[in-house]
């Protein structure tokens, strides 16, 4: 089992009851460049701890927005490349249905991939229903654009005896010939986030690493089970653990009390993601049946109802017999994380929102270095024996 | 692709607006129960992509859908014929008719959209993606509360018809936003009798002189109506004032 620690970087210091929406909309004037230039030297400093405990980082982008103010993946792994030693470099992922040159794409993880030893993960992902507006996506046919970019992308890493071109139904290019080429060969390796059965399906048939989020024990184990059911088929042989990750919100300390405080400090990144609905329910994105639900809760109520609104103000312990979450002593959450396991069957990447909201990196590192020395050597430990 | 059954010379056809045929069935049964010689019949066909049937991946642009029309209208007749559209649908003819004009002797545009008369900064119509449900019905409604009210009452079958034409729009129209640029450049080519009818109460396009300016681009003669009590969903809103107002030009004209 690795562990990959992520946040998101958020700039936490904002009124949401005075602003319809945290995401799209909120003018940038509430964001103070240098309070976020102290956060990010937090955040960069929690990853670079991070390496030296010897876990792997995640990574991440979005737009437009107070929860994630990390708008360009490349550039937050590209300085991680330079100021880590060891770690995984995890971007989770980039989002080529919104990106609309693919082979910048492939050329700047392959030139993060070299200057990093050969530590990059690359993710590519469709992207958040949110994130369409800021992007100016058409949200229809998302899918199959992120499809013909990631494999635009795989053709540019792994061509190497001069130009190709690519006359796709959503990307053109001519003279493709990146340099530089990945360090690691054939390339990087893929990974796809993703909610949805059939997006698990499609990953497992291309022999990605699929990873899906906060969905709990049961709406893993669908995610997982569609996955291993398709790689069977695909390739005929079982999915190995190491193609599949969950992420959940993580904290450890030496007392359980601690950690179960510092683990509603990390439920605040449930708690502030308000979102107009018309960011969120929007047409194409998802299907025309789905959206039925999604309209009537709006002509009714004028509101949209969040999947996750129950998990916000839950307590901790709901959230970690759902598998939510995962906080406790080390031993607590090294038996919480063999028990998820078993509920969801093998998996070797967990990945752990360990940091939220106003979070100082001193609260965080602990619970970091616990992951590290305790919780992880207990797991590898049972799951060896 | 598209087919038009029943399209023949004397034929009345409609081109349902950006939200489908369902809000728009009202004035088609009055625009049907008022015509009167030498049309017979008012033929509405469902664009592609308003149905839940599946569209091919490389139809996604107003200017390819309306090269299939004018190949189903080949089909039925060659004969001009009259045709109104709402809206997007109106974009539909505008499109038609420039590329074919001899296939039109008279064309009704209610609310049209498709051609973009604003400075880059200015958008010239209402972002729909960018609002929720109560800033989307004030910009397409005269009477916001009302049309609130009527969609509170669909029942699911209908909401899925609503939530398929938004689809469609994001298909066919998410950018250029609801326009064509090269479209204006080749308006001239409108030759037969066009009346453009818009709500005086529409707060969806950035001006209501749009519609004017509009009109002054086409290369035959044209005529400019509106319809009080109506903003920019006039065939919901107003559908018998809007089926005389149409019937009433098409007499004009003939």
């Amino acid at each position: 089992m690795r562990a990959f620690v992520f946040t998101e970087m958020q700039f936490p210091f904002v009124d949401e009851d005075a602003h319809e929406s945290v995401r799209v909309t909120l003018p940038n004037k509430i964001y103070d460049p240098k309070v976020g230039h102290e956060l990010y030297k937090r955040y960069f400093d929690l990853y670079e701890r991070a390496d030296r405990y010897g876990l792997d980082i995640m990574l991440n982008e979005h737009h437009s927005t107070a929860t994630c103010v990390e708008p360009a993946v490349p550039l937050t792994m590209s300085i991680l490349a330079r100021t880590t030693k060891s770690a995984r470099i995890l971007a989770l992922g980039n989002p080529v249905a919104n990106r609309r040159d693919p082979v910048r794409v492939a050329e700047e993880m392959a030139m993060i991939d070299v200057i990093s030893g050969g530590r990059a993960e690359v993710g590519f992902v469709r992207g958040v229903a949110q994130e369409i507006s800021p992007a100016n996506s058409n949200p229809v046919l998302m899918k199959e654009r992120m499809w013909e970019a990631v494999d635009l992308i795989i053709k540019a890493w792994t061509t190497h005896d001069g130009p190709f071109s690519w006359e796709g139904e959503f990307f053109h290019q001519r003279q493709v010939n990146i340099w530089p080429r990945p360090l690691q060969q054939p390339h990087p390796p893929v990974w796809v986030p993703t909610q949805t059965a059939s997006t698990a399906r499609e990953t497992a048939q291309r022999g990605y690493t699929v990873a899906t989020i906060l969905n709990g024990a049961e709406g893993c184990v669908r995610i997982f089970d569609a996955y291993r059911e398709s790689f069977v088929a695909a390739h005929g042989t079982e999915a190995p653990p190491d193609k599949l990750a969950y992420l959940g919100l993580v904290f450890v300390a030496k007392h359980r009390r601690d950690a179960l405080e510092g683990a509603r400090a990390v439920q605040w990144y449930i708690q502030h993601n308000k979102v107009a609905p018309q960011f969120v329910n929007v047409p194409g994105y998802f299907d025309a049946a789905t959206r039925v639900k999604m309209l009537r809760a709006q002509y009714e109520t004028g509101r949209l109802p969040s999947p996750i609104d129950h998990l916000a103000y839950a307590p901790i312990e709901e959230l970690v017999d759902g598998g939510f979450c995962f906080a406790g002593e080390p031993e607590e959450v090294a038996e919480q994380l063999l028990t998820f396991r078993k509920r969801v069957g093998a998996f070797d990447n967990w990945l752990a929102l360990v940091q939220a909201g106003a979070m100082e990196t001193d609260l965080v590192a602990p619970s970091m270095e616990l992951m590290a020395s305790e919780v992880l050597p207990i797991v590898n430990r049972e799951l060896a024996s | 692709m598209i087919a038009l059954p029943g399209l023949a010379r004397d034929s009345l056809l409609f081109l349902h607006g950006d939200d489908g045929p369902l809000t728009a069935q009202p004035f088609v049964d009055a625009l049907r129960a008022g015509l009167d010689a030498p049309l017979t019949d008012v033929v509405a066909p469902t664009c592609p992509g308003w149905t839940e049937e599946p569209v091919p991946v490389w139809l996604r642009t107003i200017d390819q859908l309306a090269y299939h029309y004018l190949e189903a209208i080949d089909r039925c007749t060659t004969a001009p014929i009259v045709a109104v559209g709402a809206s997007l649908g109106a974009w539909l003819l505008l499109e038609m008719a420039t590329k074919q004009p001899r296939s039109f002797s008279a064309l009704v545009l209610i609310s049209p959209v498709g051609v973009k008369l604003t400075d880059r900064e200015t958008a010239q119509f209402a972002d729909l993606f960018a609002r929720d449900i109560a800033a989307r019905a004030s910009v397409l409604y005269a009477d916001p509360e009302g049309a609130l009210r009527r969609q509170a009452g669909l029942d699911d079958h209908e909401i899925l018809g609503l939530a398929v034409a938004q689809e469609a729009v994001a298909r066919f129209a998410w950018e250029p936003y609801l326009h064509n640029p090269l479209l204006r450049h080749r308006l001239t080519r409108v030759k037969c009798p066009t009346a453009i009818i818009h709500g005086t109460d529409d707060a969806f396009v950035a001006s209501l002189d749009y519609y004017r300016r509009l009109g002054g681009l086409f290369g035959g003669p044209t005529a400019l109506k509106t319809i009080s009590g109506a903003g920019h969903r006039v065939e919901e809103e107003q559908p018998v004032a809007l089926a005389d107002s149409v019937l009433e030009y098409l007499r004009d004209v003939r």
